[in-house]
């Protein structure tokens, strides 16, 4: 039973997988209906939904697809055109389809009735010469239509196929049987199959849920090459599957000789001439086959092709590029990982106190092979953002249709790698934030002509790396943000008072306050001044800064900067009263000793002059309340984050160093300025300071 | 409990906040540690004193007899880490709780122990599930889910800003 169930799961994920590329496909198309291959692309993907779904037991799902699979097999050999009202059907399917999937027996988590409207609509679109064919519902002939592709089956005539198929031992875990394979093969015509057993193993190593059995197959048929490679569909990824036309077997009519079994096996690449004359010397049978030309007689090509099977196998190397694992392995692979690397600093640790010993070399050499380590785990999980950008291609599509608005979604920089869970954590804030564009940036066609832009707004989504971080941007064409409408929404909310001067940066840092709104309106979409804060946050548990800047009438940005990875930090190590803390480095711009630069207290404000410029600073130790006294030499490290330059003071800086960021659990995670904790080579433990909350504090406070 | 027969033997583990002593259900208890060095987490309320690192992990330390109303861990150095694994309905937690001094491992029947009364002990009887009874001396079991729950630190929590 679990096996069934981790099959079904398997399925599933293919199945979602399938489903994202459908809805990329579907898009596609829409932006280009005369691309067949992408109709056809999508005709295929449809059809192995199908296939593996009635093969594991959604038989809802296979009979529902089967229609859409009817309707798009008629937009392929083009008696349906392709019309947005099909693009939306389909769009509809696909998300039916994914309902249909997430069910489970206990949980239904889709609307049958939804499955029975849509197949009425695509009813709708068939033409009435057509619609027999539709009503077809038996399963049996799911393969009917492909059959029936361009076939020209009155010229057709007895062809022979040579197919070799050698399934990928794990075929049985995903549910195929490759007996019904050959069967089917069988159903087509005369049809030799010799099976290969040469890869079997001992049976005390046997594994008996994998197959070592390959086919060889025969087969003379009324068909053609293409209808052969569909019978392959659902295995041809992962199985070797060579077919290949042979040349006119009526030999009864032509004065031709069929090709000798020596040549045969020549051209099926069995063997070399050499081995040939090799097994002509040694085995008389070979010979005797060879004398005898003809009929393929298949006890005896088998042995043949056995031992040479057998010494191919020595010579081929294994084809494994890419392997699938589940990713919280990978997850655990990296925190062992990042348990290594903190345990390396503890060793380098005792290694500092005492030099010269002979561990040192060994040491070093391990930090070395560590810090591999953990470079190449760090980019096992590291995905190119663009698989998520182009999941907001729909978003936008979907929700400019609905708001009456025309949009196109332009991304750039989709290659940019970016830690998956940092991916994964972004996918809502983003959400958000291109809905906000869509709804409140980019303005209907008309009103956008009428201020002289182009009808169709550009929605920009880029990444870019940016040194240690990567940056990514949304901006939009439209008509930006209305300063004094912000400030207005502040002034109600009592966040800032009239006499408060801001500037343009601060202005627009209000919009991330809960509550603070520039919609006019409130619309299903957005407006309720929910949200910003909550994306603010999200970006800044990351470790993240998010800025907007708008310009009126020409279009706002909104620019994020992330880490490249969360679970291992570049940080400074600072002391205040032996109390230690992490500075993320990433945003260190400089470290200074304060007795050679001027502190002043000005206006009861902390400020600094640093080449010649005021910079804020905050006193670490007044900011966490440490009591003790301020020490004579302070030390300074200036960072810039955001439009913000700070200046953070502390008793010390020790120096660099990476460490794992440990989360901090609800009982301490309100902690105002800390955003983890991490543990040191001495086994203590630190906190990580969070600087943006840093800063935001700051400023609370001193109101 | 309720579900327990009356004969059932439980394991408890007992230790001492002030003069009072509370006890625990073994089972819950992971493990019992001497006070090792807690990093102190700023801003945070008394009742929070720090973190510390336990093999790798960062375990909250909590001093539940702040949030019982009692007087809290005098002598934070001598110490004891009782840690513990907190059930709750989205999360499990591990969390260390401070307390004064680890007395001993009792094994009751189960009809020993009877509900907490309403009046006539030190804490809120909210926060315990029963009082168990051994020769002539008794304990207080506590309810260390309901300790913990997110209303009773927030109230803690409003009480300490005030």
């Amino acid at each position: 039973m679990d096996n069934k169930n981790q099959l079904i799961d398997i399925f599933r994920q293919e199945a979602n997988e399938i489903l994202a590329e459908i809805e990329d496909t579907i898009l596609d198309i829409e932006q280009n209906p005369d691309d067949e291959e992408s109709v056809n692309k999508l005709f295929r993907s449809m059809h192995t939904i199908k296939g593996s779904g009635a093969m594991f037991g959604f038989d809802n799902i296979a009979d529902f697809v089967h229609h859409i699979e009817t309707l798009l097999d008629l937009v392929r050999n083009g008696s349906i055109s392709i019309s947005s009202e099909l693009i939306d059907l389909i769009f509809m399917s696909k998300d039916q389809i994914k309902a249909m999937l997430d069910s489970t027996e206990e949980e239904c988590n889709f609307d049958p009735g939804i499955c029975e409207i849509i197949t009425l609509k695509l009813k709708n679109f068939i033409p009435e010469s057509e619609k027999q064919e539709f009503d077809k519902k038996d399963m049996d002939s799911w393969d009917e239509n492909i059959d029936n592709l361009p076939v020209d089956a009155d010229n057709q005539t007895e062809t022979a196929f040579r197919i070799r198929f050698k399934p990928s031992p794990d075929i049985m875990l995903s549910g195929m049987n490759p007996v019904m394979i050959l069967n089917e093969l069988r159903d087509f015509g005369e049809c030799y199959i010799t099976t290969h057993i040469g890869d079997i193993k001992e049976l005390k190593h046997l594994e008996p849920e994998k197959c070592f059995l390959s086919w060889d197959i025969i087969l003379k048929a009324e068909c053609d090459i293409e209808t052969i490679k569909d019978v392959f569909i659902f295995v041809e990824e992962d199985s070797e599957v060579g077919i290949k036309l042979l040349e006119d077997t009526d030999y009864e009519d032509s004065e031709k000789c069929p090709p000798l079994l020596g040549e045969i096996l020549l051209d099926r690449g069995d063997t070399t001439i050499d081995n040939i004359k090799k097994a002509l010397d040694n085995q008389k049978k070979l010979g005797e086959l060879l004398v005898e030309s003809g009929d393929i007689s298949k006890e005896k090509v088998e042995s043949a092709l056995s031992e040479q099977k057998l010494l191919n196998s020595l010579k081929k190397p294994a084809n494994q590029d890419n392997i699938r694992i589940a990713s919280d392995k990978l997850d655990s692979l990296i925190n062992l990982v990042g348990e290594i690397v903190i345990s390396q600093a503890s060793l380098m640790q005792v290694e500092e106190n005492n030099p010269d010993t002979e561990f040192s070399s060994p040491i070093k050499k391990m930090e070395r092979l560590i810090g591999e380590l953990r470079d190449i785990s760090l980019n096992m999980r590291m995905m190119p953002v663009g698989n998520m950008f182009n999941r907001f291609r729909r978003l936008v599509r979907d929700l400019s249709l609905e708001l009456g608005k025309e949009i196109d979604l332009v991304i750039e920089g989709g290659e940019t790698e970016l830690d998956k869970s940092i991916i994964e954590r972004l996918h809502d804030p983003l959400v958000h934030l291109i809905r906000n564009s869509i709804d409140h940036g980019i303005h209907s066609p008309e009103e956008r002509v009428k201020n002289g832009k182009p009808r169709k707004g550009t929605i920009r989504l880029g990444a870019a790396h940016h040194g240690a971080r990567v940056d990514i941007s949304i901006d939009d064409d439209g008509m930006g943000i209305n300063k004094d409408s912000v400030k207005t929404k502040a002034l109600e909310k009592g966040m800032i008072s009239n006499s408060d001067k801001l500037e343009e940066s601060e202005i627009f840092d209000l919009i991330f306050a809960p509550g603070v709104t520039t919609a006019a309106e409130v619309t299903g979409v957005s407006g309720r001044g929910v949200g910003m804060d909550v994306v603010k946050r999200e970006i800044n548990s990351l470790g993240g800064t998010i800025r907007i800047s708008s310009i009126p009438k020409k279009g706002t940005s909104i620019h994020l900067s992330m880490p490249l990875t969360l679970a291992i930090i570049e940080g400074l190590l600072i002391k205040v009263e032996q109390r230690t803390f992490i500075l993320p480095v990433s945003q260190v711009e400089a470290c200074m000793e304060s007795k050679a630069i001027r502190m002043e207290k000005k206006e009861d404000q902390n400020m600094i002059w640093i080449k010649g410029n005021l910079l804020p600073f905050v006193r670490l130790r007044e900011f966490f309340k440490i009591q003790g006294n301020i020490p004579k030499v302070e030390h300074i490290a200036t960072f810039h984050t955001g439009h913000y330059n700070i200046g953070v003071v502390v008793d010390e800086i020790v120096g660099n160093v990476q460490t794992v960021i440990k989360p901090l659990d609800r009982l301490y995670s309100s902690a105002k300025g800390i955003s983890g904790a991490t543990i040191l080579g001495d086994g203590s433990v630190a906190l990580i300071v969070d600087l943006p909350e840093l800063i935001r504090c700051a400023k609370q406070d001193m109101k | 409990m309720n579900e327990i027969s009356p004969d059932e033997i439980i394991e408890f583990l007992t230790f001492k906040l002030g003069n009072d002593v509370f006890a625990l259900e073994t089972s819950r208890v992971k493990e019992v540690l001497k006070f090792t060095g807690i990093t102190q987490v700023p801003r945070m309320a008394e009742y929070l004193p720090g973190v510390i690192n336990l093999r790798g992990n960062v375990i909250s330390i909590i001093d539940i007899s702040l949030i019982l109303n009692m007087d809290g861990i005098k002598n934070k150095k001598t110490s004891w880490f009782v840690i513990t694994e907190i059930d709750q309905s989205a999360e499990s937690l591990t969390i260390g709780m401070m307390v004064d001094s680890v007395e001993d491992v009792i094994r009751i029947e189960a009809s020993r122990i009877s509900p907490p009364p309403e009046i006539g002990i030190k804490i809120d009887p909210e926060f315990s599930r029963g009082i168990g009874k051994l020769d002539d001396k008794y304990f207080i079991i506590l309810d260390i889910e309901n300790i913990v729950s997110v209303q009773n630190i927030e109230t803690v929590q409003t009480k300490q800003d005030k």
